[in-house]
């Protein structure tokens, strides 16, 4: 069976599926008007971490991790298995390092819980007088443009084909584009925060937040730092807020994150929250106040209305498949989210459950 | 505490030094700005105590004007306050914050470089850069000098590395000789010009001057060990220890375009009174387009006045201004085209040649069919400490690109100044 399908949106998370579906047979076409991996993909940090909010979550951040694993990526992807450090200021903190130790040990997956001494010898630029860590070995980084290449790359030298028109509309049994209809026995929409131009039941919010990008400091962080209280952070749905999250490239600098908030769509720096974001970083690593920045972006991570994206068909729409609403995960599931959208096409092996990612049209 | 003035100047050479006196003249206080150690910028770079003559009574009326300078200032931010402007800067390890209510950007221009094979070596320099070693003391020992790329700045760095000891073996113009002669008709029209030129051919004298040839590649270990030049047909290789090349200036202009004025990678646009498509926001020399340091000095006195909300042009000081800067804007356009970049310095670069410096980006790495943001993206060219200073004027020149965006910090700027707080 030779499906022929249509996938909207050249991101990580479109290229990754439109790279599937072709290695298993299907006749994909990407549609990019922009630049393929432009848009939230190249904006992002590139930290491939299981996070553990909910179950599913975790299942799903951690077969995204493991799938990476697989991949034998090329230079330009700069992946580094340089593991995640979290770091906990207090006690507290401490405790629920233990309490995740144990949910990351249940999943099978490295890791180990420090104390004060080990976070220190772990990564001395920390500030002294934190109570310790849980070092997960697994997680990764990479640098999310090459990866999208990588698998943009791949997917074209597999068969697949890439269309620079502007998809202006979803059509029953394909797309509209200015020089015509494309039919197809599939569309997959995964156009990140268009989504919602061509599906507006899915609605799909921009979630702003900036990096800062150092100069070359290499060997003074050695894995991916992010504080236990990232998690708060990062599900406090309406607030705004920073965190500390700071990792190291492989060409020896250091990216600075994070922040969240809903600012609309304009992509001008939020001085005030990037001030609160560095400060947050320089307060655990105190030599970063050295540490000269070349440049500060930003970008807006595509918010859905849930937890988790939205993967699979679209109800009452035959043949219209959704992957969207990644938030700040897209770089990390591009891949599961890829083996989930097979099983819906083709029938093969899903390792979690689909169920949960099933679309839910939004009402009123 | 934040400083607040009239009329904030960044840039320290003639254009913004002339703005900042005319503005202070009519009144207003002026802070004046600049990344040096003492007013002049690129042009009047000068050993301590040595001011260029057409300097001196500038920089007198500066000195006698109440004009706040700050120098080894670097502005890495400026934010628009609602009708005012808020600009921070690294000063050494302070952070000062001025707000002002008019802004004049006077940034002047910076060298080009055109990558060929071995442009990376040491030994070859800008010619610009090497000049300003020279004038901090470089000294040369009877070294084997080449100077060459294109413009009248070539034949002053041929007479400083004279100066500094140092032999010229050659000036190589890339310009063809009968463009060059259009220079004539330049001269014969600014006698202050042609008495330069005189003067620096005399200086210059038994140095073969030869338009039409360009360095092809620069040889050498570990260090620069020859050069070999054409004519297009003929070629010749020279041994020699330093050579000096320059392809013109470009403008600075990335702080006016991350504020929105309007204008291309060759200058921002302004209007009659110097104002750019932002209102509050003024521009002068260079960074409107290089045409030398008459257009700078012209445009300077008419953004001061503008900003200070004085300029008048049909006055008589108005009159003269318009005049001047017409004048030297019409000689800074016949010498665009005198020593426009022949095309077949586009082919000089081999697949290994580096383009951006900063991240070791190879020629052959770059795609053609790329946009700027695509090459960037994939490259990582104009991502390092310079952010594309270097290699974005090599971009546009080799691939047309058109300017990537500019973000802050305007000037690499430790995180520790990002974020303090004024006191």
């Amino acid at each position: 069976m030779n499906q022929r399908i249509l996938v909207v949106g050249a991101g990580i998370v479109g290229v990754a599926i439109a790279d599937r579906l072709q290695a298993s047979g299907c006749s994909v076409t990407i549609f990019e008007a922009d630049l393929p991996g432009g848009g939230a993909t190249a904006a992002a940090m590139g930290h491939l971490v299981v996070l553990d909010d909910s179950p599913m979550q975790m299942a799903f951040t951690a077969r995204g991790v493991a799938l990476w694993r697989q991949e034998n990526l090329p230079k330009g992807c700069e992946r580094e298995v340089c593991g995640t450090l979290w770091v906990a200021a207090d006690e507290e903190e401490v405790e629920e390092a233990r309490r995740k130790a144990e949910r990351y040990s249940g999943l099978g997956l490295a890791c180990e819980v420090l104390t004060a001494g080990q976070l220190w010898e772990a990564e001395p630029a920390l500030r002294p007088g934190l109570a310790g860590g849980l070092r997960v070995a697994g997680d990764q980084v990479l640098y999310p443009m090459g990866a999208a290449r990588f698998l943009l790359k791949r997917a074209l030298e597999r068969g697949a084909t890439l269309c620079r028109e502007k998809v202006q509309a979803l059509v029953p049994g394909g797309v509209r584009t200015e020089p015509g209809l494309v039919q197809a026995d599939a569309v997959i929409l995964a156009a990140g925060l268009g989504t919602t131009t061509l599906l507006p039941e899915l609605p799909i919010q921009p979630r702003k937040g900036h990096l800062a990008i150092t100069g070359r400091v290499p060997g003074l962080v050695h894995h991916q730092l992010v504080e236990l209280g990232y998690l708060k952070s990062a599900h406090g749905r309406a607030t705004t807020s920073v965190a500390f999250n700071v990792q190291p490239r492989a060409t020896g600098q250091l990216l600075i994150g994070s922040s969240r908030e809903f600012a609309g769509l304009d992509g001008s720096p939020n001085r005030e929250l990037l001030g609160r974001m560095l400060r947050k970083a320089v307060s655990f690593l105190p030599t970063l106040e050295r540490v000269p920045v070349l440049r500060v972006w930003t970008g807006f991570r595509p918010c859905g209305p849930g937890n988790l994206p939205v993967i699979g068909p679209w109800p009452g729409r035959p043949g219209l498949f959704v992957a969207a609403g990644h938030e700040g995960l897209g770089i990390t599931t591009a891949l599961v989210t890829a083996e989930l959208m097979a099983h819906h096409l083709l029938g093969t092996p899903a390792f979690l459950d689909p169920a949960s990612f099933l679309p839910e049209p939004a009402h009123g | 505490m934040v400083e607040h003035v009239d009329v904030a100047v960044v840039g320290g050479g003639p254009a913004g030094i002339s703005a900042a006196v005319a503005s202070a003249a009519a009144g207003k206080r002026v802070c004046l700005l600049d990344e040096g150690s003492r007013p002049g910028g690129q042009i009047w770079r000068h050993r301590l105590g040595q001011v260029p003559d057409e300097a001196q009574s500038l920089l007198t009326k500066l000195d006698a004007a109440a004009v706040k300078v700050l120098f080894r200032a670097s502005v890495f931010d400026v934010e628009d306050r609602q009708g005012s402007w808020r600009l921070t800067l690294s000063q050494g390890e302070r952070r000062v914050a001025i707000t002002a209510e008019k802004l004049v950007l006077a940034c002047g221009a910076r060298e080009r470089f055109l990558p060929f094979p071995g442009w990376t070596l040491p030994g070859v320099m800008g010619a610009g850069g090497g000049q300003a070693f020279l004038k901090e003391g470089l000294e040369l020992h009877g070294e084997r000098v080449l100077v060459a790329g294109t413009g009248p700045l070539l034949l002053p760095v041929a007479a400083s590395v004279g100066k500094a000891g140092g032999r010229v073996l050659a000036i190589l113009e890339q310009t063809p000789w009968r463009r060059v002669l259009g220079m004539l008709p330049v001269l014969l029209a600014h006698p202050s010009k042609a008495l330069q030129a005189a003067q620096l051919g005399r200086s210059l004298f038994g140095v073969p001057y030869r338009p039409g040839w360009w360095v092809q590649e620069a040889y050498g270990k570990d260090f620069l060990e020859a050069v070999r030049l054409t004519d297009g047909q003929r070629e010749e290789v020279l041994e020699c220890r330093w050579l000096f090349c320059g392809f013109g200036l470009v403008p600075n202009g990335e702080l006016g375009v991350a504020l929105g004025c309007a204008g291309t990678h060759a200058g921002l646009q302004v209007n009659k009174a110097q104002e750019s498509s932002v209102n509050g926001i003024f521009a002068a020399g260079e960074l409107c387009g290089v045409a030398g340091v008459d257009a700078a000095l012209a445009e300077g006195a008419i953004a001061g006045l503008a900003a200070a909300g004085v300029w008048d042009a049909a006055s008589v000081e108005g009159h003269r201004l318009v005049k001047a800067r017409a004048r030297a804007r019409s000689t800074g356009r016949q010498l665009e085209r005198i020593f426009a970049l022949r095309p077949e310095l586009r082919g000089l670069p081999r697949p290994e040649t580096i383009i951006c410096r900063c991240e070791d980006v190879p020629y052959g790495a770059i795609d053609p069919s790329w946009g700027s943001r695509e090459t960037k993206l994939c490259t990582r060219a104009g991502m390092g400490p310079c952010q594309g200073r270097v290699c974005g004027p090599i971009l546009i020149y080799q691939f047309g690109h058109t300017p990537d965006t500019v973000r802050i910090p305007y000037k690499t700027t430790p995180v520790g100044q990002l974020i303090a707080e004024e006191p």
